[in-house]
């Protein structure tokens, strides 16, 4: 096994080498540096063509021989950046990812881009693996239904939006349209039909069952949602929004036993009483936290308490879960999981009138945060990043939903028709544990390769998206290189996301050999 | 069955949910609940400001119809401020484009973009500045300049404003100008040829003009004269504002200011390695900066600085300097937000900014213009000191072998059909570029064409073509046209193809627009023609460098002794009219020998929130943020 890691280990730095060689070449070869100080006319600009050959290490004098060969420069850039795998920086030298066309510190911006990046791509492939692997479960469950054959309309539609496109339409409605509508929020009695409608259609769909019940349910949803509506505009929910302690004690009591239904069973009770005395802490510390929560300075407080909510879930589970201990901790876990993400989101509801008063246009269509935001308040500045993360994140994980949904409801098809679900099914194994123990799982084993690459697609990916929204990260810094002809911030994102993919398949490659040793060769 | 139990329990649950929600936490409304309807902090201005008296513009040469102005301007310089203008409560945002602000120093070479230049202006001011028609005009509130000996040496005497005072209430004296020449002349590390101190300019022409630098009674007096061994016609440009404030630069770098006067007096190399590392970085770079060290001698001074990268993106938002002694600024908190072009027309609309001005063309145009529609934006249309024009290369290749082609294709070439098909889209006004040195937003375009050209290639004439190519028997000759490979240049050809190519006059036409052409352009080993821009600077004599014999940007060996004769004079110590008819000569001497060909200046386009007063076009680079001071929204 070990022998099979360090292979693998070395076969990753030989792709890598690969692609720094070729990338460097073609980036040094894409166009000519000095173009905008050739068109001037500035009495400097020659004075400046010979700094800036000196900072991108072009030869000199600049009449006859311009370039140093592009494999010297390159030869200067892999010691610079090898020298970072180097502790002593002697023997190869000191870690140097190298210097921008102005003279600007490769290393520094790099670390600054790819943790914006990663913010980007990281919530957005989890909220589309999370949605994706859920709609292709009950996809494949409702085989050839009308939820079925809609999804697949949606998804595919989805999947053949122009990035670019979409971003832009995006803006339109979600943003200036939004932001337009804010100005006075207000439901009118059309706006409201339609919503009821379309919910009054779509819940039954989803739901399923026979065409009685369907009807019942979509008559429930539409009168709810008429009379919800307009609710919701009397108490100024747009400009006020608050969930309070009546909506989170439901929620947290309707998760518990909602997780306890699909991953034990109602009739097992241990595991029920585990997920309500959960979902009741999680209404307790709700009010207990309250000020604590307000007086944030940071995520500090808000991760540590979800640290802390983690571990006590845990502890439930394991302590009163008895026989059923797994089944009791997947249920806390989840539910308190779940309830301090409603928590979470009652804290934000609750600085939503802040933002406003300092941000009346809530959504921007550009940058991953607002300038001269003047607020010290730490909820009114994480609410302004989420309210500017939140459009290019709904992007990103509409157009690479629809791979997931596919992938998992194809590979639960399959699944579902193996011989051993028909005996799990003959031996009267219940439909909850024929579905989610017996085939979700063995349909996930796919699944694992997917995300590995699409993970590093996505790094790649969303060079777009972070155009079109003007968020400064990786994709701006290659763009911007690869404009400037600067291999060194160019040559620094290619080894970032080339890095990431080959990790990540690297890992992928590990596990399979983990989970089936016939891999091993 | 179970449903019915889960159902009692969900009504259950939820009807002590109404019971639950009386202690509902944070309800007293104390933080950020239940104010939303105190909303409108930036976004509505009051205009306190007390006159009300902005007037539309007429669409005249120097407003925009639509637009609004506090005073309406006639001239490309800044209009005069009425005596009650006050800064305003309010917020305006504009983004310059995507290149952010990186050094406060903005004499520091890494911080060379226009973004810099634009921002850094806020926060200073000087003796001359840009009109909107590229025009040198002087700025009285910061101080005099006048001509005291016109021969050997030229000097100069400036005097600074005796209120002209840093933000920390120190003077502005000759030393801060002191400092940029010293920076300029000890560019350059211990390595180099010329030993420097580790100054890292844009530029050295300061240096380079003024040896000895800048002659005064005292380190610190207010007036100050500058002496040219050799006249250089731009003199004008040499001295502008100062950079970066002297005393500051001397505390940080741990002397007193007599000891940095003395060393850059004596030139002393080692005393000035810690100024030079101030000088460079130590003013503020890259988003780290103290409010005691990035001082202000202009109108606004540095309230926030987002940085995100040198690449791109961040914001800076300024504030009134409250030192300043002229003309108040218009609004009291001016934000710089660094997006790209692309991102500009849905973020104006979405008034995520209020003030843009991307690229112009005609897609942008397209978005920009239907927002108009609407009455509550405004798009200025206007030109950039930028022009198109096309160079024959006469070392080899066609116009080499057979000079007299060049005429042949100038005849032929559709100058008015390129202007309105690629140019007009997106600046109605635009003409055909008929000078070279005098571009035709400037105040004398149209006498100086009258006299420099005759109007001989008005008209495409692909028949008189025809003929001369017949005459030479040169029907067929390839003609590359190489450009650097944009689609409006690329476009270009194709429209000189219909009238020069096989259909019209006879040539071969070839699009050779590859970006690799940039580094062969000023080499000079290409054949046919090359479309290319000339950035204007304003000044006068950077063409020298371009049509003269040996010029060092002379690429296609151009030789006419006409020329290299008036640039002389051009050059030398004369008087306006005197140059003027200098100038007059060598665009006639171009036209008849063909240097090249004019085409069109660029076009620029400025979109902005219709209710901010005082936006104003300018051809020049300091781009439309160059009046910013007097923005300020009208309602």
């Amino acid at each position: 096994m070990l022998k099979f890691i360090f292979k693998r280990f070395g076969r990753l730095f030989l792709v890598l080498f690969g692609a720094s060689v070729v990338s460097y070449a073609l980036v040094v070869h894409s166009g000519d540096p000095l173009q905008d100080l050739r068109e001037s006319t500035d009495a400097d600009a020659e004075y400046q063509m010979e700094l800036r050959a000196q900072q991108l290490n072009l030869e000199l004098p600049w009449t006859d021989q311009y370039y140093l060969p592009w494999y010297e420069r390159y030869w200067d850039w892999l010691t610079g950046v090898l020298g970072c795998l180097d502790p002593t920086d002697r023997v190869i030298g000191p870690c140097d990812w190298g210097t921008t066309v102005n003279g600007g510190d490769v290393t520094a911006q790099i670390a600054n881009a790819a943790e914006v990046s990663l913010r980007l791509v990281l919530i957005a492939t989890l909220l589309a693996i999370v949605l994706g692997v859920l709609t292709g479960i009950v996809s494949a469950m409702r085989q050839y239904s009308v939820f079925d054959y809609s999804m697949s309309f949606v998804m595919f539609l989805f999947w053949s939006l122009p990035l670019f496109w979409a971003a832009v339409i995006a803006k339109e409605y979600l943003a200036i349209r939004y932001n337009n509508w804010m100005a006075d929020p207000h439901f009118t009695a059309p706006t409201i039909f339609v919503v009821a409608l379309l919910l009054a259609v779509v819940v039954p769909t989803v739901l399923g069952g026979s065409p009685r019940r369907r009807i019942a349910t979509g008559a429930v949803m539409f009168i709810y949602t008429c009379t919800v509506m307009p609710f919701l505009d009397h108490i100024h929910f747009m400009e006020q929004p608050r969930l309070g302690t009546g909506f989170i004690a439901v929620a947290a009591v309707a998760l518990a036993v909602g997780f306890t239904a699909l991953i034990a069973g109602m009739q097992n009770r241990k595991v029920l009483y585990c997920g309500l005395a959960v979902a009741a802490l999680g209404i307790l510390s709700y009010l207990l936290t309250w000020d604590l929560m307000r007086g944030a300075q940071g995520y500090l407080i808000p991760m540590g308490l979800f640290a802390l909510t983690i571990v006590i879930c845990v502890a439930i589970g394991r302590i009163f879960g008895g026989y059923a201990k797994g089944q009791a901790t997947a249920v806390t876990l989840l539910t308190g999981m779940l309830t301090s993400g409603i928590i979470l989101l009652d804290h934000y509801m609750y600085t939503w009138p802040g933002l406003l008063s300092v941000k009346p246009r809530p959504i921007r269509t550009v940058g991953a945060s607002t300038p001269n935001l003047r607020a010290d308040d730490f909820w009114v500045i994480s609410l302004d990043h989420l309210s500017q993360l939140w459009l290019p994140t709904l992007v990103m994980m509409l157009t690479s939903l629809a791979t997931y949904t596919r992938y998992t409801r194809s590979s639960m098809l399959e699944v579902v028709q193996q011989d051993y679900i028909r005996t799990a099914r003959a031996k009267g194994v219940t439909e909850r544990t024929v579905v989610l123990k017996h085939a979700f799982r063995n349909a996930m084993i796919p699944l694992a390769t997917l995300v590995a690459f699409d993970f590093a697609g996505l790094v790649g990916g969303a060079i777009i998206v972070e155009r079109v929204f003007g968020w400064n990260s990786m994709g701006t810094m290659f763009i911007t290189g690869l404009t400037n002809v600067d291999p060194a911030p160019v040559m620094a994102v290619i080894i970032f996301t080339g890095g990431i993919a080959v990790i990540f398949n690297f890992i992928a490659d590990i596990l399979y050999a983990v989970l089936d040793p016939r891999i091993r060769v | 069955m179970k449903l019915r139990k889960l159902s009692a329990a969900a009504a259950i649950v939820a009807s002590s949910a109404l019971v639950l929600s009386g202690c509902t936490p944070g309800d007293d409304g104390e933080n950020g609940n239940g104010d939303a309807n105190g909303a409108e902090n930036g976004e509505n201005g009051n205009g306190e400001n007390g006159d009300g008296g902005v007037q539309e513009g007429t669409g005249g040469e120097f407003d925009q119809e639509g637009a609004l102005y506090t005073t309406l301007p006639d001239s490309g310089e800044l209009a005069e401020m009425p005596e009650d203008f006050e800064t305003q409560e309010d917020t305006i945002i504009v983004s310059p484009g995507e290149s952010p602000f990186i050094n406060v120093n903005d004499d520091y070479s890494g911080a060379n973009s226009v973004s810099n230049a634009i921002v850094a202006a806020r926060m200073s001011s000087g003796f001359i500045y840009f009109g909107t028609d590229l025009s040198i005009n002087p700025n009285e509130e910061f101080g005099s300049y006048e001509v005291i000996s016109e021969d050997d040496p030229y000097t100069v005497e400036y005097t600074i404003n005796d209120e002209a005072v840093w933000s920390d209430g120190t003077p502005v004296t000759v030393r801060d100008y002191q400092i940029d020449w010293a920076a300029q002349a000890y560019a350059g590390t211990e390595d180099d040829e010329d030993e420097g101190a580790g100054f890292s300019p844009s530029g050295t022409s300061l240096a380079m003009y003024i040896p000895d630098g800048f002659q005064s009674e005292e380190p610190d007096s207010k007036t100050f004269t500058m002496e040219l061994p050799d006249f250089y016609a731009d003199w004008e440009l040499l001295v502008g504002g100062p950079n970066v404030p002297a005393h500051i630069v001397a505390e940080q770098a741990g002397m007193s200011v007599e000891e940095l006067d003395e060393a850059m007096d004596e030139g002393d190399i080692e005393a000035l390695e810690p100024v030079a590392e101030v000088w460079n970085t130590g003013m503020g770079s890259e988003g780290e900066w103290d409010p005691e060290i990035a001082l202000s001698a202009g109108p606004y001074q540095l309230a926030e600085w987002n940085w995100e990268g040198e690449e791109t993106g961040g914001s800076v938002t300024l504030e009134p300097n409250p030192e300043w002694w002229g003309t108040p600024p218009g609004t009291e908190n001016l934000v710089f937000d660094f997006l790209n072009e692309d991102t500009h027309v849905q973020a104006l609309e979405n008034l995520d900014v209020h003030i843009v001005e991307p690229q112009g063309d005609e897609d942008v145009k397209l978005g920009l213009d239907s927002l108009a529609e609407t009455g509550d934006f405004v798009v200025h249309e206007g030109d950039v000191a930028t022009w198109e024009h096309i160079d024959f290369q006469y070392q080899q290749g066609p116009f080499a072998e057979t000079p007299e082609l060049a005429e042949a294709f100038a005849l032929c070439l559709p100058r008015e059909e390129i202007v309105d098909q690629l140019i007009a889209p997106v600046n109605p006004d635009a003409e055909v570029l008929n000078a070279r040195e005098m571009l035709s937003f400037e105040d004398d375009y149209e006498e100086y064409v009258e006299e420099a050209y005759d109007g001989r290639y008005d008209e495409a004439d692909v028949d008189a073509a025809a003929e001369i190519i017949e005459e030479h028997d040169a029907a067929g000759t390839t003609v590359e046209i190489n450009h650097f490979g944009q689609p409006r240049r690329a476009a270009t050809v194709e429209i000189i193809d219909t009238y020069c190519g096989s259909e019209g006059a006879g040539f071969d036409i070839v699009d050779a627009g590859t970006p690799d052409f940039s580094a062969e352009l000023l080499e000079g080993n290409w054949s046919g023609v090359a479309m290319f821009a000339w950035a204007g600077s304003g000044q006068v004599v950077s063409g020298q460098n371009i049509y003269s014999s040996d010029g060092a940007q002379n690429s296609t060996g151009f030789s006419n002794d006409t020329v290299d004769e008036q640039w002389g004079v051009v050059a030398d110590n004369v008087s306006d009219e005197e140059r003027m008819e200098a100038l007059i000569e060598i665009e006639q001497a171009l036209w008849d020998d063909l240097h090249g060909i004019p085409l069109y200046v660029h076009p620029g386009v400025v979109a902005a929130d219709a209710t901010i007063a005082n936006v104003r076009m300018t051809a020049a680079q300091t781009s439309v943020p160059w009046n910013a001071e007097q923005w300020q929204r009208a309602e």
